[in-house]
C-alpha cells in the first residue's frame, strides 16, 4: 500500500480559467468596438447559419461597420464534426484570416474552439487533441464568442466536443477534448439574441444546464469553489426555464437562463461531469440527436443511478429546486430531487426516451439545407441489446465518466443505457 | 599626382595584388565555374569577374536554395583557394568571429614558467616593484602566439590565399555588422594588444543574406551587389543535369517546370534547388519512367518541408502534371489511420514507409477502453482510482517481487 493511495480521489484539484463576458441585453452590440481592442482585422465568422433569424447578418454587419473583414463559414452541423472544423481552419488559412468569431450555441462554439486549436498546430486534424491538455501551442487566434442559446456554457469553458466521423465512418466517436488553451478570448451574452431560439431547443438546452449543474455538484472530484454556482444555476433553471420555453419572447426568463447556463459552465469547468454527458455524447455520436435533448432523457435515470452514492448532495439539489425538504430524509429529499426534474421535463415538453425520438420530432430538421447532412442520413433510434453494448462502451471511454459519483463498469452502466432508450420514466417515481 | 592617389596607393601597397588573377574574363570566370559544376548565368559570371578584378567584397542576396553558399564553394574549388567559412547567427560576438585570446594556454605558460617568473621577480624589495616587473612582460603574454584566430582573422594571416564565405550575414546583430565594416574595406583588423594585422594575400569575401533583415548602408556600400533569383528553367534544367541524378531528360524537363508551379504557390518555404536535385534523385530511384501527380506526392515530401505546404502543394500538383489527373487526397505525414484500401502505386519493389497510422477501426476501439483519461483527468494529477503497477524501483515493489533463489 503506497501513501498516495490512501489519499481520497483527486487529492489536488486545478482551478479553470474563464474569459471575460459581457452580459446582459444589447451585449452583443459591442462586438465592433470590443474586436477592434482585441486587435482582430479579418475574422472568421463561424455558426450554423442560424437561417431565418438575422442574427449573423446583423453581427456581420455591425462588424463589417466598425472596419472588420469578414468571411462566413456557415455549414458547422450541430454536434460538429471534424469536418466542419477542418473546412473552416481551410478557409481561415486560404483568406489569411487572424481571428475568429462564433455565433450559435455550443455547436459553433466548440467547432471554432478545435478551429483555433488546429490553426495553432499548422492545421494538424483536431481529432489529434482529443483528452486533456494535448495541444502543445498555448498561442491561438483570439475568438469572441456569441451566444445564441441558454446551455451550452462553451463561451466559458476549457472544454469543446467533436465528432470523429472519419478515424473509423462505421463506428464514429464523439470526444470531448479539455484544453486551457482553448478558452475563448471574449464571451458575449446577449438574451436578446435568445428570443428565437424554438420551443422545444430552449427546452433541451435548459437541461444541458441542469446536467451542467447537477453533475459537478455530485461528482468525484467533489470540487468546494464549484458547488455554490452549481446550486445557484439549478435554482435559476427550476425557476426560469417554463417561462423562457413557453414565453420566449419575455426578457425575465431569458435573462434567468442566460445566467444559469453561465455559472452551470462555471461549475463544471472545473468541478467535472458524469454519465449524463457520456451518454448524451455516445448517443450523439451514433444518432446525430441534440446534446440538450439527449442529457434531458439521460439526467433522471442518471440521478436514480447516482443517488445511492450521494443522498446528502441530491438532498441540497431538491432544495435549490425549491423543494421543502423540512422533515424529509436526505433519501426522501433526493427522490423529490428526481420526481421535481422529471417533472419539469414533462413541462417542457421533452420526449421521455431515446426510442420516442424520431427525425420530424423535433426542430432540427427544419434547420434547412446545408448544416444538417449528417443527422439526415442517421438513422432511426433502436434500443436493441447491440445498440446499448455499442453505446455503454462509448459511455466507458468518455472523458466525463471518470468524475461520475458512482463508479461505472459494463455491468452497471448498461442497464442504465437501457432505461434511456427503452424505460417508462415512471418507473423511477416512488 | 594628387594627395588622394597618394594616399590609394599606400593603400595598394598594403595589400599585396593577388600575383595571378583569378579569372582572365567574363567567359572565363563562366567556363571555368561551370568545371567545377556550378552553372552560372552572364550576369552572375560578371559580378564574379569584376570581384576578382576589383578586389571588393560581394554581398549575395536572395531566397534560400538558389546557390549563394554554393557560388563560394565553387569559387574556391576553382581558384585553387581555401574556403573559410563564417556562419552567422543571432547574438554571435566579435570574440566568435574574429579572434579570442586562448585563456587556457596563457594560464598554461604562466604555471609551466612558475619558477622562471619568481627568478624575474625575486630580486624585487616591494610588491609594487614585483608587479611593474611582471608588467613590463606583458606583451609576452599578448602577442599573436596566444591568439586563437576566428575565420575573420584567419583569412587575413593565412599563408595562402583564400575565399572568405560570410554565411547569413543578416543573422547577425548589427555589432558584428560593425565590426566587420573595417575588414571589408581596409582588409585588416585592429587588435588593440598587437597593432593592425593586414591581409597577407588579398581574399575573396562573399557574403550571403536572406533577407531576414535590412543590412547596414555602410556595409552595402563597400559591396559588389548581386540579387540572386531562382534560375530560369532552361538553366535549372541544365543544372540537374549537370548533376547526374539519372532521371531521363524529357522527365527531369517536366520536374522542373513543376518545381517552378510550385514556387509560384504561396507556401512557406519555396522549393530549392538543391530540393528539385534531390527530388530527381528520388524519383530516378525509383525508377519513374512518366511523372504522375501520383508519384509526386508520395514523394512530395523531398522538396515541401511543412505540413500546410504540402496540403497546398498536393492540391495543385494534379494541375502542374496534368489538367486531366487527379491526386489522393491522403499526403504523407497524416497518421490518423484513413483506411485507404489499396494504393496502386506507380513504381514497385520500393519499401517506402507510409505514414498510414494503425488501422482507424483500432484507434477508434481504443477509444471505449474505461480508464483512459485517469492520468491528469480535469487537470489533476494523482487523481487515479485505478490499482497502479507499483513503481519497480520503490522498496515495497522490491519486497513484493519473488526470490529468484
Amino acid at each position: 500500500m503506497q501513501v498516495d493511495e490512501l489519499l481520497k480521489p483527486f487529492p489536488i484539484k486545478e482551478f479553470h480559467p474563464f474569459p471575460r463576458a459581457l452580459m446582459g441585453p444589447g451585449a452583443h452590440e459591442m462586438i465592433g468596438p470590443e474586436a477592434l481592442k482585441i486587435g482582430f482585422r479579418k475574422t472568421l465568422v463561424m455558426t450554423s447559419g442560424l437561417r431565418g433569424t438575422d442574427i449573423v447578418h446583423k453581427i456581420v454587419e455591425s462588424m463589417k461597420y466598425h472596419g472588420l473583414e469578414v468571411v462566413v463559414y456557415d455549414k458547422v452541423e450541430s454536434n460538429p464534426k471534424d469536418y466542419n472544423t477542418m473546412d473552416a481552419v481551410a478557409l481561415y488559412q486560404e483568406n489569411e484570416c487572424d481571428s475568429f468569431v462564433s455565433i450559435g450555441g455550443g455547436s459553433s462554439h466548440d467547432a471554432c474552439k478545435g478551429a483555433r486549436i488546429s490553426v495553432a498546430h499548422d492545421g494538424r486534424n483536431v481529432n489529434e487533441f482529443e483528452g486533456f491538455n494535448k495541444s502543445e501551442n498555448p498561442k491561438n487566434p483570439p475568438h469572441i464568442a456569441v451566444s445564441t442559446t441558454a446551455g451550452t456554457g462553451s463561451e466559458t469553458s476549457w472544454a469543446y466536443v467533436i465528432t470523429d466521423t472519419t478515424t473509423d465512418p462505421d463506428n464514429p466517436h464523439k470526444y470531448v477534448a479539455f484544453d486551457d488553451a482553448s478558452v475563448t478570448t471574449l464571451a458575449i451574452d446577449d438574451p436578446v439574441l435568445y428570443y428565437d431560439c424554438p420551443t422545444d431547443y430552449t427546452a433541451q438546452c435548459g437541461f444541458d444546464v441542469l446536467a451542467h449543474a447537477s453533475e459537478p455538484y455530485v461528482s468525484r472530484l467533489n470540487f468546494q469553489p464549484s458547488l455554490g454556482n452549481a446550486l445557484h444555476a439549478i435554482k435559476l433553471t427550476s425557476e426560469h426555464l417554463r417561462q423562457a420555453t413557453w414565453n420566449g419572447q419575455d426578457l425575465a426568463g431569458r435573462e434567468g437562463m442566460m445566467y444559469a447556463q453561465y455559472i452551470a459552465a462555471q461549475a463544471f469547468n472545473s468541478g467535472g461531469l458524469g454519465i449524463i454527458h457520456s451518454i448524451s455524447h455516445a448517443v450523439s455520436a451514433f444518432y446525430d440527436t441534440h446534446h440538450g435533448l439527449n442529457n434531458a432523457i439521460a439526467l433522471p435515470r442518471v440521478w436514480a443511478f447516482n443517488m445511492a452514492a450521494n443522498y446528502e448532495r441530491f438532498a441540497d439539489i431538491a432544495e435549490a429546486m425549491g423543494i421543502d425538504t423540512h422533515g424529509m430524509t436526505k433519501a426522501q429529499a433526493a427522490d423529490a430531487a428526481l420526481a421535481a426534474a422529471i417533472r419539469l421535463l414533462r413541462d417542457v415538453g421533452i420526449p421521455e426516451k431515446f426510442t420516442d425520438v424520431t427525425q420530424d420530432s423535433y426542430s432540427k430538421n427544419r434547420l434547412g439545407q446545408g448544416p444538417t447532412k449528417y443527422y439526415e442520413n442517421a438513422s432511426k433510434i433502436v434500443g436493441d441489446a447491440k445498440d446499448v453494448e455499442r453505446i455503454t462502451n462509448h459511455v466507458l471511454g468518455d472523458a466525463c465518466t471518470p468524475g461520475n459519483a458512482r463508479e461505472c463498469t459494463f455491468e452497471t452502466v448498461s442497464p442504465v443505457v437501457d432505461h434511456c432508450m427503452n424505460g417508462d420514466l415512471d418507473d423511477l417515481l416512488t | 599626382m594628387s594627395e588622394l592617389a597618394c594616399s590609394d596607393a599606400a593603400v595598394l601597397d598594403a595589400v599585396d595584388a593577388p600575383t595571378t588573377p583569378d579569372f582572365a574574363d567574363v567567359q572565363d570566370a563562366r567556363t571555368r565555374l561551370a568545371e567545377g559544376g556550378y552553372l552560372a548565368d552572364d550576369r552572375l559570371a560578371t559580378t564574379v569577374f569584376l570581384q576578382s578584378r576589383l578586389g571588393k567584397p560581394l554581398l549575395l542576396e536572395g531566397p534560400a536554395g538558389v546557390g549563394k553558399t554554393q557560388l563560394a564553394a565553387s569559387l574556391a574549388e576553382v581558384t585553387g583557394r581555401r574556403l573559410l567559412r563564417l556562419q552567422c547567427y543571432e547574438g554571435q560576438d566579435e570574440s566568435k568571429a574574429l579572434y579570442e585570446w586562448d585563456y587556457g594556454k596563457q594560464l598554461l605558460y604562466t604555471q609551466i614558467l612558475r619558477e622562471k617568473i619568481g627568478q624575474v621577480v625575486e630580486d624585487t624589495a616591494t610588491l609594487e616593484e614585483a608587479v611593474d616587473r611582471i608588467a613590463a612582460q606583458d606583451s609576452v603574454f599578448f602577442s599573436s602566439r596566444f591568439l586563437a584566430h576566428r575565420p575573420l582573422l584567419e583569412a587575413l594571416v593565412s599563408e595562402e590565399p583564400v575565399v572568405l564565405l560570410v554565411d547569413e550575414i543578416d543573422r547577425a546583430d548589427e555589432a558584428l555588422e560593425a565590426v566587420l565594416l573595417e575588414l571589408l574595406a581596409e582588409f585588416q583588423i585592429s587588435i588593440p594588444e598587437i597593432g593592425t594585422v593586414t591581409a597577407n594575400h588579398q581574399p575573396l569575401v562573399i557574403l550571403t543574406s536572406n533577407n531576414t533583415r535590412d543590412l547596414s548602408a555602410a556595409l552595402k556600400r563597400r559591396c559588389l551587389h548581386l540579387f540572386l533569383e531562382y534560375p530560369d528553367a532552361q538553366r535549372e534544367l541544365d543544372i540537374i543535369r549537370s548533376k547526374d541524378t539519372g532521371l531521363p531528360d524529357a522527365l527531369a524537363a517536366q520536374l522542373v517546370e513543376v518545381v517552378r508551379g510550385l514556387r509560384e504557390l504561396d507556401l512557406r518555404k519555396s522549393p530549392s534547388i538543391s530540393e528539385t536535385i534531390d527530388w530527381a534523385r528520388t524519383l530516378s530511384v525509383l525508377g519513374a519512367s512518366e511523372l504522375t501527380a501520383q508519384l509526386l506526392s508520395d514523394t512530395l515530401n523531398v522538396v515541401v518541408k511543412y505540413e500546410r505546404d504540402l496540403a497546398t502543394a498536393g492540391r495543385s500538383l494534379p494541375r502542374l502534371v496534368d489538367p486531366n489527373a487527379d491526386v489522393p487526397d491522403h499526403l504523407h505525414g497524416h497518421g490518423h489511420g484513413h483506411s485507404h484500401g489499396n494504393h496502386s502505386h506507380s513504381h514497385v519493389g520500393e519499401d517506402h514507409a507510409h505514414d498510414d497510422g494503425p488501422d482507424g477501426a483500432a484507434v477508434r476501439r481504443s477509444k471505449d477502453e474505461p480508464g483512459r483519461h485517469d492520468d491528469n483527468y480535469y487537470g489533476a494529477p494523482g487523481s487515479t482510482l485505478r490499482t497502479r503497477t507499483p513503481d519497480p524501483s520503490s522498496s515495497t515493489a522490491r519486497s513484493a517481487r519473488k526470490r529468484k533463489l
